[in-house]
């Protein structure tokens, strides 16, 4: 008795921390997902930026736009802590340290998309600043909460 | 003895100007690095600069004045060993000592390395290396990482420099740091044929200017980057 109850124990505890191990994966593969959704719509407005495609106020209005619908899914896809797990990934403990200063910033990012927005509204001048702004909250987060290479 | 020694002009012009834009160099982009994203463009010419500074030194090392040259400072292994084994009492090398000769391309390889790393990098938001589209996002990162612990070495290499030269300057006195500047050793009066009395400047803008825009076309020919518009 007290013997197959150790075996059933065993195999629900292994089984538990597998389904808590494929919850991890899949959270961390999401985080991964939404990034590099952000950087698509990002990338077209660095090319205007540096002068490698035409500059188009439509299209960073439109993509301002998606990167500001998307920034808030930042702090829904880290609530989890995943520090513990095993999985290759680039976020530092530090997030879930400090998940506070870490949700500042990513509300910041929403900010300033939404701003790049208005921003193309007022000329060429005004959205490349609003865009550089936009640019360094990107940078401030990476800077703390990404792993250095 | 002490009546034939004389200062004897041992490092050209352009190699001791060539030593102090590296030093510009190294500084600036150790410092637009250190400020952050709104200086990352001026970090990207110091880099392009020190590429230069680079293809300049290798074109130098064959057609520099004769302390300039590689071949006449590069020794075997064994004479590094030897001259290890009496370095504190060693008379004063004219040009490099055999350590010193291998300690200075090292410096150059290491920069070379660095700066041509930074090339194909990006800093994952808005600034990349030219050629940062021809590798892939996950070659670029770990070349990133290769770009942080170079410049931990490259750190580690100048402050060994900066306290050998020290120790040559005050410990042995032999006026080393003073030679990077004004170009003269005081010496024994060496054979002819090691003697410098021309510093070449003329060929030696033509090779920086020719090692600018290798840099320059090498950076204009990059490819593009492919943006996805939806």
């Amino acid at each position: 008795m007290i013997r197959s109850t150790m075996i059933f124990a065993l195999l629900f505890s292994v089984a538990g921390a597998s389904w808590a191990d494929e919850r991890t994966q899949k959270t961390i593969e999401a985080r991964q997902g939404l990034l590099k959704v952000v950087a698509q719509y990002f990338g077209p407005i660095v090319g205007m930026a540096k002068g490698q495609i035409p500059y188009d106020a439509a299209l960073i209005e439109k993509n301002a736009g998606k990167v500001a619908e998307l920034a808030p899914m930042i702090t829904d896809l880290f609530a989890q802590d995943t520090s513990s797990s095993d999985y290759a990934t680039e976020a530092k403990a530090d997030i879930w340290a400090d998940y506070d200063d870490f949700s500042a910033k990513a509300a910041t990012t929403t900010e300033r998309a939404n701003a790049l927005v208005a921003a193309t509204a007022e000329g060429r001048g005004a959205t490349m600043k609003a865009f550089g702004a936009l640019g360094s909250s990107c940078k401030s987060c990476h800077d703390s909460y990404r792993q250095k290479k | 003895m002490q009546s034939d020694r004389r200062p004897q002009l041992i490092w050209d012009l352009p190699l001791r100007l060539w030593h102090w834009a590296l030093v510009v160099c190294l500084a600036g982009s150790w410092i637009t690095a250190e400020a952050g994203f709104d200086w990352t463009t001026t970090h990207f010419y110091f880099g392009y600069s020190a590429l230069a500074l680079v293809l300049f030194r290798l074109a130098w090392a064959l057609l520099g004045t004769f302390h300039s040259r590689y071949a006449t400072f590069l020794a075997s292994p064994k004479q590094v060993l030897a001259y290890l084994r009496k370095a504190k009492d060693a008379e004063p090398s004219a040009g490099h000592n055999p350590l010193g000769g291998w300690a200075s391309v090292a410096i150059v390889v290491l920069i070379g390395l660095q700066a041509g790393i930074g090339l194909f990098i990006s800093d994952d938001i808005f600034y990349a290396g030219p050629y940062n589209t021809v590798v892939s996002s996950s070659t670029a990162d770990w070349l990133a990482g290769w770009h942080h612990r170079l410049f931990t070495l490259i750190q580690i290499t100048a402050l060994v420099h900066v306290l050998a030269v020290s120790w040559y300057t005050w410990g042995k006195k032999e006026g080393l740091i003073q030679a990077m500047l004004h170009g003269k050793k005081t010496l024994q009066v060496h054979g002819a044929e090691e003697t410098v009395n021309e510093h070449r400047g003329l060929r030696a803008l033509l090779l920086l200017a020719l090692a600018a825009t290798v840099v320059a076309i090498l950076v204009y020919v990059a490819p593009l980057p492919d943006y996805e518009i939806y």
